[in-house]
């Protein structure tokens, strides 16, 4: 297979072929030799769900491959990708509490990946961190069960040491959806996935990397790598189908290695109901989302009582760089897809529960230890990831508080493996509502407190900035978690 | 205390002779921008100092984004790795910390690249910088700030500021050739209308630079010493003069001017040819400015980064207790 293509190397040049995209995207039949992805460009679909193989109850086994792929993304391709079962996104894993889980991991590149599910709590060795890298040809089977009060949206991604932002990048990242059986909003909701990701390409459509060494890999280094083209869903500005009227419900996944979204929807409001681990306690009416790289949340939109009017979901500016390589762009404001009213008439609206579930807040004054983390450039606490040195030691079952301290003039996006937190701080103001979490966005020279249990699994977890250019370069630490 | 080291002594070196053939083209620019000096007018004996506690790490600073004006003693504590300093500078009304960044600090920087990366030569870099940088970074004012320090070593400096945008930055160098400045080590600070409350200093060293070379009066002291620093003049064609201390010990004044000079492409970065305990960034011409630095028994140099191939340096040497 052809090595991902480093001609896309002046951001003009990307934002040229990003305008003939926007132009012709909608128009651009499929090249008759893919194994193309379902459904015509600019439609919105969901990827597909991962067959259950099992008959069993309470068990979902599935079977995962990553490999090369070629697919219809942009005009000038195919784009040769790396595809979980031959899609980007990747098949939704869809699971419930209780449920046993088994993938049966295929590695078909030509390096080594691991499969890590995001936020998931499991055990250390089904985890998919850098410790477990599955080597090219050979398999691994991933089992772990879902916990109860863990419903909510999560994904899965590769994190090999050093090489996950590329392989993200090449199209590996899909979506798991955790459900409740006892979930309090109402079943009549439509629910629509949206799996958000960029890319950047070169001129004959395939997926390009900066040349090293170039002043495109030093913006890259330090931005992390972000693409000129967005995607919903693996497409360009698709169309969401909407009855006017209706709320939907929208889980969405920041699938992309860098970029933050400052989500806008024109002419509405969101009712921000989820994060990271699930619903809230109480739903939130909010104007915008931001939505840092690895975040998830859960919004409940309704549409107006116009048929046939459409909306616009933007991502607005949002200054999360250093001035010294903020992109000149970053101002703009950037399509995600449409949000097209039905011609039929109004439907009636449906109710939402002012109280959505009970969230267990975990208690600061409990914690037995509290850790400080100082982020700046690549590195954690002044140090780079070492595979053989463990940083942090905690006891399985302890309580802690972490202070996570920004102290460069970039946003970065912290994440710990495996257990999942509450954030109870920001810059000495108090954060009243128990969110679960498990990446948070830690803003330019600020701080934040949260609170987290490491319950059940000893191990080696990761924590890192889910920038994946950074991420790769080393900001990361291993925490170990061992019995008492 | 030794004053042993004839200025002259260095002056003699090709290496040397190139260095103040590239002091002589340096534009005036700088040299105008140190001038500018509000700070001119300092009332030493009326003022009163407030601390501000800054942490460096490889590569940020831990530090308040807002501080009171006057008297301002900073105590920098270099938690990191390699060395670091900080330099702070006043950025001329109506221009913030993102003009200096994207105006003064990327050419700096993409020069520096180009020179590092061989696409030009040193010669060139100052008649490029020239073309590159904005009318108003000849209005910057350089005010101060603790100098190279050591990790884990402190150090203070001791100025008197006015209110206004300043930024703060450390531009060693990284082994890979990266400047902190570029990895994180470059901040704002404003300075507010709000006056500071305490005393200046009281020193037990005077230093003098001038043209003519670094005075230093006063008997050195096992453990903390307190340098009263005035600036007399900035010879015309160089940045000017700041001072740092150098704890002397396999490298010569020579060596030590040329690790300075940051258009040497080894410059700057790890190995430095010491361990620097301290000093004070350059500052306006008729300014006065304090330093501490911890100085354990042995030989130090004193030396000026733009002008000490000038022969504003001085060698020292502080006798055990």
């Amino acid at each position: 297979m052809r090595s991902p293509s480093p001609e896309c190397e002046r951001a003009g040049d990307c934002l040229r072929i990003a305008g003939f995209i926007a132009l012709c995207t909608l128009s651009c039949a499929l090249p008759s030799d893919l194994a193309a992805q379902e459904g015509a460009p600019g439609a919105f679909l969901e990827p597909p769900t991962l067959e259950n193989l099992s008959s069993e109850p309470n068990t979902v086994e599935v079977e995962l491959t990553a490999a090369p792929a070629r697919l219809s993304l942009v005009p000038g391709g195919p784009t040769e990708v790396w595809a979980y079962n031959g899609t980007v996104p990747g098949p939704t894993l869809e699971v419930s509490e209780g449920d046993r889980v088994i993938v049966h991991f295929r590695n078909e590149l030509a390096y080594p990946t691991t499969v890590h599910w995001h936020g998931i709590h499991l055990p250390f060795t089904a985890d998919g961190s850098p410790f477990h890298p599955v080597a090219p040809g050979e398999s691994f089977v991933y089992e772990f069960t879902i916990h109860p009060g863990t419903a909510g949206t999560y994904w899965y991604h590769p994190h090999p040491h050093h090489d996950t932002g590329r392989q993200v990048a090449m199209g590996l990242h899909g979506a798991i959806i955790v459900r409740d059986p006892g979930d309090a909003l109402p079943e009549t909701l439509s629910e629509r996935l949206l799996v958000l990701s960029d890319n950047r390409f070169d001129r004959d459509g395939q997926i390009a990397f900066a040349e090293p060494g170039s002043r495109q890999a030093r913006i890259d280094e330090e931005n992390g790598r972000e693409g000129e083209v967005l995607f919903l869903n693996g497409r360009v500005t698709p169309e969401l189908a909407i009855a006017s009227g209706e709320i939907q419900r929208w889980r969405v996944i920041n699938a992309s290695g860098a970029r933050t979204y400052r989500l806008a929807l024109s002419g509405h409001s969101f009712v921000h109901v989820g994060s990271d681990g699930g619903l809230f306690e109480h739903p939130r009416e909010v104007g915008e989302i931001l939505l840092a790289a690895g975040e998830r949340v859960e919004l409940l939109v309704r549409a107006g009582e116009d048929p046939g009017s459409t909306a616009v979901l933007r991502s607005l500016p949002y200054d999360r760089y250093l001035p010294q390589t903020r992109p000149a762009d970053w101002t703009d404001t950037l399509a995600v897809a449409t949000l097209r009213y039905s011609d039929g008439a109004p439907v009636d609206a449906v109710a939402i529960p002012e109280r959505l579930r009970s969230v267990r807040a975990l208690d600061p004054a409990t914690a037995t230890g509290e850790r400080r983390m100082t982020l700046t450039k690549n590195r954690i606490n002044g140090r780079m990831m070492q595979m053989d040195r463990i940083d942090e030691v905690a006891e399985l079952g302890a309580t802690e508080i972490w202070e996570i301290e920004n102290l460069v003039g970039m946003d970065h996006s912290f994440h710990l493996h495996g257990f999942p937190f509450q954030v109870v701080e920001r810059d000495g103001e108090p954060v009243s509502e128990p969110v679960w979490k498990d990446v948070v966005n830690v803003p330019k020279r600020s701080t934040l407190r949260f609170v987290v249990r490491f319950d059940r699994y000893p191990g080696k977890w990761m924590f890192h900035c889910h920038i994946l250019d950074h991420e790769d370069a080393g900001m990361m630490g291993v925490l170990e978690v061992r019995e008492p | 205390m030794n004053l042993n080291l004839n200025p002259g002594d260095i002056m003699t070196t090709p290496r040397t002779l190139q260095l103040i053939a590239f002091l002589g083209l340096v534009p005036l620019m700088i040299l105008l921008a140190a001038v500018q000096t509000p700070a001119a007018a300092q009332d030493v004996a009326a003022s009163a100092v407030s601390v501000v506690e800054v942490e460096a790490e490889d590569y940020a600073f831990r530090m308040p984004g807002e501080i009171p004006s006057g008297w301002t003693t900073f105590e920098l504590a270099n938690r990191g790795d390699e060395h670091h300093f900080m330099l702070i500078a006043r950025l001329p009304d109506g221009m913030a910390y993102d003009d200096y960044v994207t105006d003064v600090v990327m050419p700096f920087n993409e020069r520096w690249y180009d020179l590092r990366d061989g696409r030009i030569d040193s010669d060139d870099v100052m008649p490029l910088l020239t073309e590159d940088l904005p009318e108003w970074f000849w209005n910057v004012e350089f005010m101060g700030g603790p100098g190279y320090l050591a990790p884990g070593l402190s150090g203070t400096a001791t100025m008197n500021l006015e209110p206004g945008t300043y930024i703060v930055e450390c531009y060693m160098r990284t082994a890979d050739g990266e400047m902190h400045s570029m990895e994180g080590m470059l901040d704002p600070l404003i300075v507010t209308d709000e006056p500071s409350i305490e005393e200046i200093p009281a020193a037990n060293m005077r230093v003098e630079l001038s043209e003519a070379g670094m005075s230093v009066d006063g008997y050195l002291e096992q453990g903390t010493n307190t340098f009263e620093v005035h600036w007399m003049d900035h010879p015309d064609g160089t940045f000017g003069h700041d001072v740092h201390i150098m704890r002397l010990e396999d490298s010569t004044p020579e060596e030590v001017v040329e690790w300075l000079n940051f258009l040497n492409t080894d410059a700057l970065a790890e190995p430095a040819p010491g361990t620097f305990v301290g000093g004070i960034n350059m500052m306006p011409a008729g300014s006065t400015g304090y330093f501490t630095a911890d100085l354990e028994p042995g030989q130090y140099l004193l030396v000026s980064v733009y002008t000490g191939a000038m022969g504003v340096l001085t060698e020292v040497t502080v006798e055990g207790s």
